[in-house]
């Protein structure tokens, strides 16, 4: 039984697989921030982030506006990151990376947490891609981790850095294939704007399974400030009305 | 316990000087004011800034590199630079006017040409409604406040001394990584990734970090061919790895210019600007128009467009670019004035002394002070057949034709006696004004030396 998630600004069922594009002039970072807050409220919750990057004094300085301390869950196990470059550098003897060690860190990890209500949030690994790794790695990798999700019961999301939106990859197009939900953040077409940030997308994905009170294909626009976003419909932002 | 809380300002005491702080982020200058404004204040501690430059024919990103290096020397903060010739290129780079004082105005924050024309336009009497008004300017100043030393005013007049060259290298203020001279095994990004791996854990850390002298690395031109034959892939490894180091070292920032072969999709493939800028925290084009003839003669008052890709937001979703740059012009202020939610474009240009980024608009149409527009050319309506016309051999009554007469007020000619009437059929009066000679620079390809005005 599937129960409500607060993956903002739509009212998603945990237990799926989201997919979150973005662009560079409109980083998804809200769309991440936004749902640990609100879900690290429960002592319950559990979540590992494994990012190219993991900003740890960012997560602390943004989370600290929603009142949520994120030095003290680090400490506690509640949310762990995961750092890929250390788990990525070619070991002696071996000429291309390999992902295996990565894959083990994401496996142990999510057999510790030992909890129901757990995601696991994979921020940017498909742009690897970009650093010589070969694309179908990519894809083993996120497939393997998709499929430790299900065998746990935990929430995947998966963040994908569009960088050429009018001719979609090989990496999106299979990822798209595994997501129940698609959330597309672009930036306007008519350039950067400060009454709007940008528009958020939900799609359904393949293997969505159609729920009452969920609405597809619907848009909305947002406005970014230091720690949140603000969503409304089309046309509806302060500098238009 | 009360419930009334202290307002804070979200600006601190700076922890060191040519610093300040920002929601948490301690932020060091460019050298550029007009920069700073764009990247929200300056380059924050801890964040990596790229810049573009696809125009080989120029050196704008090397420009702003330098401006980089005197800015850290003059503050005494620590730089690096890496490069095949870093000596060279430092003793190239600008420097303060001898007679410097921190914030006051000195000429190198007023622009020679501007002042020219803004001579009597104070005077002007406008609507007394107006008075009020700010004058409208295309740039930032320089902050320069007693209490907050920020931004020296580089001159670009100025060069460097040798001794502060010699004593910042012998106290170990600058360092090189000279890349000529670094060992020759394996990829030069991993090398060099290495040579500033060992610098900064070899900096003596102050307990609170942000207290420890900030450190500048600075490499004008990353991917030249003193780095080797390296691809994309090696490049996004090295700005990935760089970034890592400075977010585990908060108190070093980097600025690098690629170069110019690397700044285009045409290297990287498609989306590789989009590359770079995930792999950076600020990413900004300079397109010069050295290249391109047509938008020099388009925008004749800059020297280049600038495009930005990302900005830095270290401890915010939102860069805080977009709430405090004027130039931008994404700010609350300006959205709730109503006319500034969209962006501004922007433009850069070099002048004598200093090099400015500012707003770009279109010139007015016209002009002000010379006609943009051609001349309409005269027409000789008294050679002008109708060679289609119906009755073209038919002979024109004189009774048909407008009669035109010239006199002149001032000394009206006498009737010559036995002369034909001062009727004349079809005059063509083409009045010529007199032509203010255009100036004019041209270079002898002969004589370098010599500048033909």
């Amino acid at each position: 039984m599937s129960t409500a998630t607060m993956l903002l600004p739509f009212d998603l069922p945990n237990r799926s697989t989201f997919l979150v594009t973005d662009e560079l002039f409109s980083p998804a970072d809200f769309i991440i921030h936004s749902h640990v807050a609100a879900q690290a409220k429960d002592r319950s919750y559990r979540c590992l982030i494994v990012s190219m990057l993991p900003d740890v004094s960012r997560w602390k300085a943004i989370a600290a506006k929603s009142k949520l301390n994120i030095a003290e869950k680090v400490a506690s196990g509640s949310i762990t990151f995961i750092d890929v470059l250390p788990l990525i550098r070619p070991s002696r003897g071996e000429d291309s990376p390999r992902l295996h060690d990565l894959f083990d860190a994401v496996s142990s990890n999510l057999s510790r947490f030992n909890s129901e209500d757990s995601d696991v949030i994979l921020d940017g690994i498909s742009s690897l891609q970009w650093m010589g790794i070969p694309s179908k790695d990519v894809v083993r990798f996120h497939r393997a981790v998709r499929g430790l999700c299900r065998k746990f019961g935990s929430t995947l999301l998966i963040r994908h850095h569009v960088v050429t939106p009018t001719q979609p990859d090989d990496v999106f197009r299979m990822l798209l294939q595994l997501c129940t939900y698609h959330i597309d953040v672009r930036p306007l077409a008519s350039g950067r704007s400060g009454a709007v940030s940008g528009e958020v997308t939900l799609y359904f994905g393949p293997s969505t399974r159609l729920i009452q009170g969920v609405q597809g294909n619907r848009r909305l626009q947002y406005r970014l400030s230091d720690n949140s976003a603000v969503f409304f419909e089309r046309g509806m932002a302060g500098g238009i009305l | 316990m009360s419930s009334f809380k202290r307002k804070v300002s979200a600006k601190q005491a700076a922890p060191f000087p040519g610093t300040r702080t920002y929601l948490s982020s301690t932020i060091t200058s460019t050298g550029i004011p007009s920069l700073d404004d764009i990247l929200g204040g300056g380059l924050p501690l801890s964040c990596s800034s790229v810049i573009l430059a696809p125009d080989p024919h120029s050196a704008y990103g090397e420009l702003v590199q330098k401006y980089a290096i005197a800015q850290g020397l003059a503050w005494d903060h620590r730089v690096c630079v890496v490069d095949g010739d870093p000596d060279a290129f430092v003793r190239g780079c600008m420097w303060l006017p001898p007679t410097y004082e921190y914030a006051k105005p000195t000429s190198a924050d007023t622009d020679e040409g501007d002042d020219a024309g803004n001579d009597g336009q104070d005077t002007i009497k406008i609507a007394w409604r107006y008075k009020q008004m700010k004058q409208f300017s295309t740039t930032v100043p320089a902050d320069v406040k007693d209490s907050e030393q920020f931004c020296h005013t580089m001159d670009l007049t100025h060069r460097i001394p040798e001794s502060i060259v010699a004593k910042a290298t012998k106290n170990g203020t600058l360092s090189f990584v000279d890349m000529n001279t670094a060992d020759s095994k394996g990829p030069s990004t991993t090398r060099v990734i290495d040579q500033l791996s060992a610098l900064l854990q070899g900096t003596p850390v102050n307990p609170p970090a942000a207290t420890t002298r900030p450190l500048r690395i600075v490499i004008p031109a990353f991917g030249a061919f003193q780095w080797g034959d390296i691809t994309s892939e090696d490049v996004l490894v090295f700005l990935h790895s760089l970034r890592a180091l400075l977010r585990h070292y908060p108190f070093a920032c980097a600025s690098i210019t690629l170069s110019p072969h690397a700044s285009t999709d045409a290297w990287g493939g498609a989306g590789w600007i989009q590359k770079i800028g995930w792999f950076s925290d600020a990413a900004i084009t300079l397109s010069a128009f050295t290249g391109d003839p047509a938008l020099s003669a388009a925008f004749p008052s800059h020297h280049g467009l600038l495009h930005i890709h990302t900005l830095p937001a270290p401890h915010t979703l939102l860069p805080p670019s977009d709430k405090l740059s004027v130039l931008r012009g994404l700010s609350p202020s300006a959205v709730s004035a109503g006319g500034g939610s969209g962006e501004n474009n922007l433009a850069f240009k070099c002048t004598r002394k200093r090099l400015i980024f500012e707003t770009l608009h279109l010139d007015v149409e016209g002009g002000i002070g010379e006609r943009r527009t051609t001349p309409s050319t005269p027409m000789d309506i008294g050679t002008h057949v109708h060679e289609h016309s119906p009755n073209q051999t038919a002979p024109i009554p004189s009774a048909s034709i407008a009669a035109v007469s010239v006199t002149l007020e001032a000394s009206p000619v006498p009737a010559m006696p036995g002369a034909t009437s001062p009727e004349v059929d079809v005059p063509s009066v083409t009045i010529e004004k007199p032509k203010k000679p255009k100036k004019r620079v041209a270079f002898h390809s002969d004589k370098p030396d010599l500048y033909d005005f």
